[in-house]
């Protein structure tokens, strides 16, 4: 079984789609919190308002299993925006020196 | 020489030929009463005028079976949907045999559709029947499945659990069990089988216990021990279990059948297999 690996932005995006006739897609979180789609998903691709996904890299990867409910996608995305503040407030800031 | 009179005896144009279901049916999944060719390439290769004579005589057989006048759209007195995965897409393996206009099924997640029938990726693929199981009585009911594939694991291969409210769940073998629930009590009843190919179904007609079929035969009479009632508001889900709403434990295994409906008895249960597995010897599958 190959997955792809996607984004929060991405799953935003095909959440609630169909990827091809009668067929949603249906991202889920795998074992290690990645959230995925599967190959059928993407070599069955027919929606061309999201055709990036034909192009996203399929890796294999042992299957997880649980759909999530949308309150659980927004904790999710609560989690990456808060390790991006993390990081942010983490980051060297370097004085800038103005030539006057 | 005498003229002679030559009498060309007609069929009545209104005359039926097929049953109702059938036509509504194939007509929804557009395939033709003709030579349009399906499949081909392939072993499952069929035209559109066998399709109709193949699942026709099914649907004669079961109306036969159920003691079901013929001719009469009535399918829809003893079930609520039947799923027989004709025409190798999604959009035609969405479509309930009893009334194509209700209960249409909702795929999501990675399937392979083919004349082969429908196969779950087991990752993420399922599909939502939309039949919430208080449309039914928890003492009359059946549902089922065929399945393609021998494995071993925790996968459901249809279920909607309502932890509160009622349960239906098919865990076709894990363990080496059948396990299975029907409105009990919430936990799963067990029984030996020896791999998870064919028809398996479940079905209740008391208060006291349910029975579980493989292929037409009884496997076990489970005991109920609490909560005879049927009062589910979660869809079943096929090849993957709705728990409450989460969608848990995707089956990998390749499926050509399911159904719900009404209670049957154990023979009805073995005519049904019997009848649907002729059709499925017809469509080499």
């Amino acid at each position: 079984m190959k997955i792809a690996i996607i984004n929060a932005e991405q799953h935003r995006e095909i959440y609630e789609q169909l990827y091809s006739d009668n067929m949603y897609f249906n991202p889920i979180l795998d074992k290690d919190g990645n959230m995925i789609i599967t190959e059928q998903e993407i070599d069955q691709l027919t929606n061309q308002n999201v055709a990036w996904v034909s192009s996203l890299i399929k890796v294999e990867k042992d299957s997880q299993l649980k759909t999530l409910t949308k309150e659980e996608w927004i904790a999710e995305d609560i989690k990456v925006i808060e390790q991006k503040l993390v990081e942010l407030k983490t980051k060297e800031i370097k004085p800038i020196q103005i030539k006057l | 020489m005498k003229d002679k009179l030559y009498i060309t005896f007609l069929p009545p144009t209104d005359v039926a030929i097929w049953q109702p279901e059938t036509i509504a049916y194939l007509g929804a999944a557009v395939i033709p009463d003709d030579t349009s060719l399906y499949f081909g390439g392939t072993a499952y290769q069929i035209t559109g005028a066998e399709i109709w004579t193949a699942l026709d005589a099914c649907v004669v057989g079961w109306k036969t079976d159920l003691g079901l006048t013929l001719f009469q759209n009535n399918l829809s007195t003893r079930f609520k949907y039947i799923y027989p995965r004709i025409g190798g897409t999604a959009a035609t393996h969405a479509l309930n045999l009893v009334d194509p206009t209700l209960y249409t099924g909702t795929f999501s997640g990675g399937w392979t559709h083919d004349g082969s029938g429908a196969l779950p990726n087991g990752t993420n693929g399922y599909m939502n029947t939309g039949f919430i199981p208080s449309a039914l009585s928890v003492t009359n009911c059946s549902f089922g499945f065929d399945s393609k594939t021998d494995t071993n694991g925790l996968f459901s291969d249809f279920g909607g659990i309502d932890t509160s409210n009622g349960d239906v769940n098919m865990y076709t073998r894990v363990s080496g069990n059948n396990n299975t629930r029907l409105a009990g009590n919430g936990v799963n009843s067990a029984v030996a089988v020896a791999d998870s190919l064919g028809l398996f179904a479940i079905k209740r007609d008391n208060t006291l216990n349910y029975k579980a079929y493989k292929e037409g035969s009884v496997l076990a009479t489970h005991t109920v021990t609490s909560r005879p009632i049927f009062n589910s508001t979660i869809p079943i889900t096929e090849a993957a279990q709705n728990a409450n709403g989460s969608i848990i434990q995707y089956s990998p295994r390749k499926r050509t059948l399911l159904f719900g409906g009404l209670s049957m008895t154990d023979t009805e249960v073995a005519d049904f297999t019997t009848t649907w597995r002729t059709l499925e010897t017809t469509l080499n599958r």
